[in-house]
Formats: C-alpha cells, sequence, structure tokens
C-alpha cells in the first residue's frame, strides 16, 4: 500500500465555510491531527454538511485509496463520517444535527441553538493558506469540556484535564457567572445520578431550608460521591 | 402527509392507459416520455379481476359528478381485458389551474391536460367522419391526492410515501432500495462487480448473478444492442418496471462521466454477496458505460 496521506482538513471546512456549524472541543493541534482523532461538529444540517464532506472524500479515496465508512444513527441525530486508510481509522468527523446525546448528563435541545447562535469565527492557517471555521464561543467551549469531564471522569480518569482546562481558563468573574448561569438553565442531572430524587423525597416532609440542604448534602456525599466531589470542587474553585 | 416539494415545483401525476390503448402503447409512453418536463419513473402493467370496481376506485377522488364519470366510462366496462398500463411520472412545471363550470368545477394542470389531449387526439378510436370518439385511451391524474389514492388502489400500500421515502438520510437513493443507515464507500476493481439479470421469459423467470460483460447491457454497447432491446420488452412492465430504453440508455452512455457535478454523490450501490465480490442494486447502466470505457476500478458504495 502506498504512503498514508494527511486529509487536507482545511479543504474540507473551506467547503462547509457557509454552512451553520460549530467544531466542538477543537484540538490544539488542529488543522493537524494525529492518525484515529476524531473532529466534533454540531450543525443545522446534517444532510448538506456530510454531502460536502463526502464529495471532498471522493478524491482521498479515488487518487489514495482510502474508504469511507459512514454510519448513522437517526434517534440521536447522529453521523459517524470515517476516513480509513487500511483497516486504519485515519480521521472521524462526529456530525451531530443538534446535541450529542450523554448518559449522565441532560441538555435542553435549545442549547444547540444557542451553541449555533453565539458561535465564533476563527481564522488559522498562514499567508494565502487561510481559511476560517465556526468555533463555539468561549463560555459554550468551557461548558463543553465540563460535560464531556462529567460525562465521563467515571471511566476515564484522564478527562480530569477537561476539568483542569475549565478551572485554567474561568478566570473572569463576569464570565464565571455567565458560565454558571448557562450551565444551570440549560444542563441537569439524569440516571441514577438524578440530584433531583433527594428534592423532591425531602421537600415532601416539609424540612426547613437549612435542614433540607444539609440532607440533600449528606444524601449526594454518601449515595454519589463522586458527584459531591466534582460539585464541591467547582464551587471551591468559584469562590476563590 | 405527503411529502412532495414544498414550493409545489413539481408534482406526481400518473396516466392510466386502458386497454382500447394497448396497441399503440409503445407509442403512447414515447409521447409522454418525449413531453417537455415530464419525467417517465415507471412503467407496468396491473391485472384486475373486476375492471369495474377497478374504473369506480380510479375515479373515487375526481372532482367531477360520479354520473358523468359513470357515462365517460361505459365503453371500458364492458372491455373484456382485465389489463391496464400504468406510467407514473413527475411532472417538474405544473401549471395548475380552475377548469370547468359549477359541479364540474376542478384543479388540473394544463401540462397534463394538453399532454392528455395530444394522446387522445392520436389514439382514441374514430368516428366514421374521422374525428375523435370520446372512449378514451388515457386517464391522468389531477393531483397528488389522487395519485396517493390510486398507487394504493395499485396495490403500493404506503401510496406516493411508497415513491418519496427516502432510504438514506444523506444520498439521494431509488425509493426500490431498503432502506439502510451505514454504508461504505470505496474503490474496487471493476471485475468484482456483478449484476442481477433475469433469465427466462416474463411469464416463468429467475435472477442469476453475473459478471458485467455477460449482462444484455453490456452487450448493447458492444455491439449487440437487440439483445438489450429483446431483454427489456420481454421484462418490461411486469419485473423491469423503471422506465429504461435503448435511447434513453444510448443518451446516457453519450459523453458519460462518472461522479461528475451535479452528480458527486450518486455512487452505483451495492450489496456485498460474498468477500471482495459486490453485486449491483442500482446503477448497472452506468457500470456497464463504465467498463466499456476501460475503467479497471471504481468507486462503489456497499451498503452494510
Amino acid at each position: 500500500m502506498e504512503n498514508k496521506p494527511q486529509i487536507n482538513i482545511s479543504n474540507i471546512f473551506n467547503e462547509i465555510k457557509d454552512l451553520n456549524y460549530i467544531l466542538i472541543k477543537k484540538s490544539e493541534h488542529f488543522p493537524n491531527y494525529y492518525t484515529g482523532s476524531d473532529l466534533d461538529i454540531i450543525c443545522d444540517d446534517k444532510k448538506t454538511l456530510i454531502r460536502k464532506i463526502l464529495t471532498i472524500g471522493n478524491f482521498y479515496i479515488t487518487k489514495y485509496l482510502f474508504e469511507i465508512r459512514v454510519a448513522s444513527n437517526e434517534n440521536t441525530k447522529h453521523t459517524k463520517v470515517d476516513f480509513y486508510f487500511g483497516n486504519t481509522l485515519e480521521l472521524r468527523f462526529d456530525v451531530h444535527e443538534g446535541l450529542p446525546k450523554f448518559k449522565n448528563v441532560k441538555i435542553r435541545d435549545d442549547y444547540a441553538n444557542s451553541l449555533l447562535e453565539n458561535k465564533q469565527r476563527l481564522k488559522l492557517g498562514k499567508e494565502d493558506k487561510t481559511f476560517v471555521i465556526n468555533i463555539p464561543s468561549k463560555i459554550d467551549d468551557l461548558i463543553f469540556r465540563y460535560i464531556e469531564y462529567f460525562e465521563w471522569f467515571e471511566r476515564r480518569p484522564d478527562k480530569l484535564k477537561h476539568l483542569d482546562y475549565v478551572e485554567r481558563f474561568l478566570n473572569d468573574e463576569n464570565e464565571r457567572k455567565i458560565f454558571f448561569n448557562r450551565l444551570h438553565t440549560y444542563m441537569d442531572l439524569v440516571g441514577k445520578d438524578d440530584i433531583s430524587a433527594p428534592t423532591q423525597k425531602f421537600s415532601k416532609e416539609g424540612l426547613s431550608k437549612t435542614n433540607f440542604k444539609t440532607k440533600i448534602k449528606r444524601e449526594l456525599k454518601y449515595r454519589f460521591p463522586s458527584i459531591y466531589k466534582t460539585l464541591i470542587k467547582i464551587k471551591r474553585t468559584v469562590l476563590n | 402527509m405527503l411529502k412532495t416539494n414544498k414550493q409545489n415545483d413539481f408534482q406526481y401525476c400518473i396516466f392510466i392507459l386502458w386497454s382500447n390503448g394497448f396497441k399503440n402503447a409503445p407509442e403512447i409512453v414515447d409521447i409522454i416520455r418525449n413531453y417537455p418536463e415530464i419525467e417517465v419513473q415507471k412503467v407496468f402493467l396491473y391485472q384486475t379481476d373486476n375492471i369495474k370496481k377497478f374504473i369506480d376506485q380510479v375515479y373515487a377522488k375526481d372532482d367531477i359528478p360520479k354520473i358523468h364519470i359513470r357515462k365517460k366510462t361505459r365503453y371500458i366496462k364492458r372491455s373484456k381485458n382485465p389489463n391496464v398500463a400504468v406510467v407514473l411520472a413527475v411532472n417538474h412545471r405544473p401549471e395548475e389551474i380552475l377548469r370547468g363550470r359549477g359541479e364540474f368545477r376542478h384543479i388540473e394542470c394544463q401540462r397534463i391536460k394538453d399532454l392528455k389531449d395530444k394522446i387522445r387526439n392520436q389514439f382514441n378510436p374514430k368516428k366514421t367522419d374521422g374525428t375523435r370518439t370520446e372512449e378514451h385511451v388515457i386517464h391522468a391524474t389531477d393531483s397528488e391526492h389522487q395519485v396517493d389514492h390510486l398507487l394504493k388502489v395499485l396495490g403500493y400500500k404506503e401510496g406516493l410515501e411508497h415513491f418519496t421515502k427516502t432510504p438514506n438520510q444523506i444520498l439521494s437513493v431509488p425509493h426500490h432500495i431498503k432502506s439502510f443507515s451505514h454504508f461504505v464507500i470505496k474503490k474496487v476493481p471493476i471485475d468484482s462487480v456483478y449484476c442481477h439479470i433475469l433469465i427466462g421469459n416474463r411469464n416463468s423467470f429467475s435472477t442469476e448473478i453475473m459478471p458485467l460483460e455477460n449482462s444484455p447491457h453490456y452487450k448493447f454497447l458492444t455491439g449487440e444492442p437487440e439483445t438489450y432491446v429483446k431483454y427489456i420488452r420481454e421484462f418490461s412492465g411486469i419485473n423491469i418496471t423503471d422506465d429504461y430504453s435503448p435511447e434513453k440508455f444510448n443518451k446516457l452512455a453519450e459523453d458519460f462521466s462518472y461522479l461528475t457535478p451535479p452528480n458527486e454523490l450518486n455512487y452505483i450501490i451495492t450489496d456485498e454477496f460474498q468477500l471482495n465480490k459486490y453485486v449491483i442494486r442500482n446503477g448497472l447502466h452506468r457500470a456497464v458505460i463504465l467498463k466499456n470505457q476501460g475503467y479497471k476500478e471504481i468507486l462503489i458504495l456497499v451498503k452494510e
């Protein structure tokens, strides 16, 4: 098999420049990538965006013997467009029409509109080879990294890097307020870690506000210690 | 709810060719096929065991009075022939107008009416003085509402939805392909691509998977056009219902360029029937053209 070429990501982003999308969790190496990397895209028209990726992809199939594997889940409106070289995944486009689905976190669907409305344009490249990509606003980027950490921290300790990132960049008081405001507007916990359960239980008992808060904390601490630790950590970060 | 074009810049329509026009069926279908802005999608035969009931069903959604319909269809009910030919087409420029007065007032497309009149003037049985009778050889629908109803009568349970649904959310794929959400686009040797071909005759047939070069389609391009002509004639209307013809094939083969704008994503669609062997589900005509053009490898879509 001939030498593996790098996929020219700037060509692909040039092709989709007029579409309403954002690239989330952009790596620091972008537009370079490591073999097996993925690019997460949220958009409002998955079909058009993927068709443009495939149109460029034809070139890589014809010239370099790449294969493109496409897998869609219409329930979650998520499509993976994978560029394979031989049996090796070279690059994956994770395309979401609307928000990705998380197991531990529930995000209101209209957050996708907010993300796309608040997107920022970022110019990359040098001299005459520049191109523009759409990325989330700083606050939305931090929210996404925080959600990513929250979603995975039990199974993937390396995701702690996202929390570190949030802590490092959330240093402006005004931005912190916006961060928590937006986070609480759009996000909730789901499943076994649903913190609304103790709230409902104790509110029925007619407890005072202080006792109510103490009991919630105690419940969280013993039933869901990992969530409790995270909340304490965030609280300390904000207070400091 | 029918999924038609929201701007109404195209509409589906159906032509029913009654048995009194059968002897001129090829010419009539040619007139429809060659009419501006009309694109034939399917041509097939339908056999009914009760022509009277069938006629009532065909006109059930018409807006004109039933008594008039009964009068104008009397000649068909007298016919003993239980067959009708059906042409499903897309009208790319509907020109809807309100026609008639009083209880005869209804919406119809001027373009379809002109086409219908052209066929009726030419092929309706003639009176002794040479003028046309009102024993129409052809019926046409006036609206997609009627198309939907008629398709259900003809056995398509989903009606027009059957033809407008998208088997894949990303690509434009013909309605006869089973829905799929996973696929691979890859380059493969053209010799690893095979086709399904009908063997036998229209009354007794089977399908066989064979290399492209053995297909009537490839032979059409390589000096044996009659094999393809015979194949289409034998099976069209029953086993082959898409609108194929030697003329259309010739036109496609002229300057054919695969996956070039605006058809960059119109892949030849296949299934992998054995390891690294693929059978075409859509795009046989294009595949044999590429083979005849000398391509050794082609891009295909493999459904998973």
